[in-house]
C-alpha cells in the first residue's frame, strides 16, 4: 500500500521515500510499438551482464508506477555499458596498443557493439540484409539518428520523442505501402486472370477480310447478296 | 609511411572500420558519422586520410557505398554526406574469417 503524495507524513514513509504520482506524458504518447521496441534496444546495450539485464527490466517495469523516466533508464543503461560490463572475450581483432591505448579502443569496441546491437534490435530483427529498405533516405536517416542519440553522452527526451515519432511514422507508412504493393499485384492478377477466360470484344479483333464474315460477326447473321450480283461477279471472274 | 602516417598506423584505422561497420551491419554509415566516432580512439585522424582510406577499402570491395533514393545525383554528394556499408567480403575480413595482408599488422 502506498501513500499518497498530498497527505502529510505519518511517521513511517518520508517525503524522500515516497513515490510521487507525476507521470510523463510522452510515456503514454508513445506508440506501443516504439516503446517495445525501444525496450529491446535497451535490453540490448548492456546484455552482456545478467545482473544489468535484470536491473534494466526492473526499472521498465517501474515506468508506469513510479518516476522513473525513460531518459533516466536508456542513461543507466548506458552508464553501466560504459563502466564495462562485458564478459566476453570480443571477437574482432585486438588492439596491440598501449594498456591505456587498448582500453580505449576496447571501451570504443564495446559501446560501437552496443549501438550495433540497439541497431539491430530496432531495424534487422524485421528488414534482411538485402532489404531495399536500407537504401531508403527516411530509414538511413533514421539509423543515422538513432546512431547519434546512441553515441551521445546523453539523451534528451524531445531526442526520444522525436525518434520515437520518425520509427513509428517510417514503419507505418513502410506497412502501407507493403500492402498498397500488395493490393496492386493482386488486381493485376485478378486482371491477367478475368483476361485469359473472357472473350475479347468485338472492337478490338482485326476485321475479316470477307464481307461475309464482317457481318456475320457484327450482327450474327449471315448475309444475303442479291442474285444479279452474284451473277455479274460470276461473270467478272469468268472474264 | 604515406603522408606522415605509419603503415601500422594507417592499418589500424582501416581496420578499425571495418570493425565499426562490422557491429552496425547491416545498416550503414554515414563518413562524417563514422570520422567522428573514430575520433574518440584516433584523435589526430584527419578528414583528407580519412577519406582516402575510405575510398581504398571501396575500392578492395570491401565497402560500399548506399545511394539512397533521395540522392538525385549520387556524384554531387559530397563525400561526408555519404553512406558506407560493410560488403560480404568486407564482413568476412573483419570477421578474420579471410586475411588481407594489407590491413594485417
Amino acid at each position: 500500500m502506498t501513500t499518497k503524495a498530498s497527505e502529510p507524513s505519518r511517521g513511517g514513509l518520508t517525503n524522500a521515500c515516497r513515490p510521487r504520482k507525476r507521470r510523463l506524458p510522452l510515456i503514454k504518447a508513445m506508440p506501443k510499438n516504439v516503446l517495445l521496441a525501444l525496450d529491446e534496444a535497451l535490453r540490448a546495450l548492456p546484455h552482456r551482464s545478467p545482473a544489468a539485464v535484470a536491473d534494466v527490466h526492473k526499472r521498465f517495469a517501474l515506468l508506469d508506477k513510479y518516476e522513473v523516466t525513460l531518459r533516466q533508464t536508456i542513461n543507466h543503461a548506458k552508464r553501466l555499458h560504459a563502466h564495462g560490463t562485458a564478459e566476453d572475450p570480443p571477437s574482432h581483432p585486438p588492439s596491440d596498443r598501449g594498456a591505456a591505448g587498448s582500453e580505449t579502443v576496447e571501451a570504443y569496441r564495446r559501446r560501437m557493439n552496443a549501438i550495433g546491437e540497439a541497431l539491430s534490435v530496432v531495424f534487422a530483427g524485421m528488414e534482411t540484409p538485402d532489404s531495399d529498405l536500407w537504401g531508403r533516405g527516411m530509414y538511413l536517416k533514421l539509423v543515422g539518428r538513432l546512431y547519434d542519440v546512441l553515441d551521445s553522452e546523453d539523451l534528451t527526451l524531445g531526442d526520444l520523442k522525436a525518434l520515437s515519432g520518425m520509427i513509428y511514422e517510417q514503419r507505418r507508412a513502410h506497412t502501407h505501402a507493403l500492402e498498397v504493393e500488395r493490393r496492386i499485384h493482386a488486381a493485376h492478377q485478378n486482371n491477367a486472370d478475368k483476361g485469359r477466360d473472357e472473350v475479347d470484344p468485338p472492337t478490338s479483333r482485326e476485321l475479316p477480310a470477307r464481307l461475309g464474315d464482317m457481318v456475320r460477326q457484327i450482327y450474327g447473321v449471315n448475309l444475303h447478296e442479291p442474285a444479279a450480283s452474284i451473277s455479274t461477279a460470276t461473270v467478272r471472274e469468268r472474264h | 609511411m604515406a603522408n606522415g602516417r605509419t603503415s601500422r598506423e594507417i592499418k589500424r584505422i582501416r581496420n578499425e572500420i571495418l570493425v565499426v561497420l562490422k557491429m552496425l551491419y547491416p545498416a550503414a554509415l554515414q563518413a562524417d558519422q563514422l570520422l567522428r566516432s573514430l575520433l574518440a580512439v584516433f584523435p589526430a585522424l584527419e578528414w583528407d586520410q580519412f577519406r582516402r582510406d575510405l575510398a581504398y577499402l571501396c575500392e578492395k570491395g570491401y565497402l560500399q557505398r548506399v545511394v539512397p533514393d533521395t540522392e538525385n545525383d549520387e556524384k554531387l554528394t559530397p563525400w561526408r554526406k555519404r553512406w558506407f556499408r560493410l560488403t560480404s567480403s568486407g564482413m568476412e575480413v573483419a570477421d578474420r574469417c579471410i586475411g588481407d595482408p594489407a590491413l594485417e599488422e
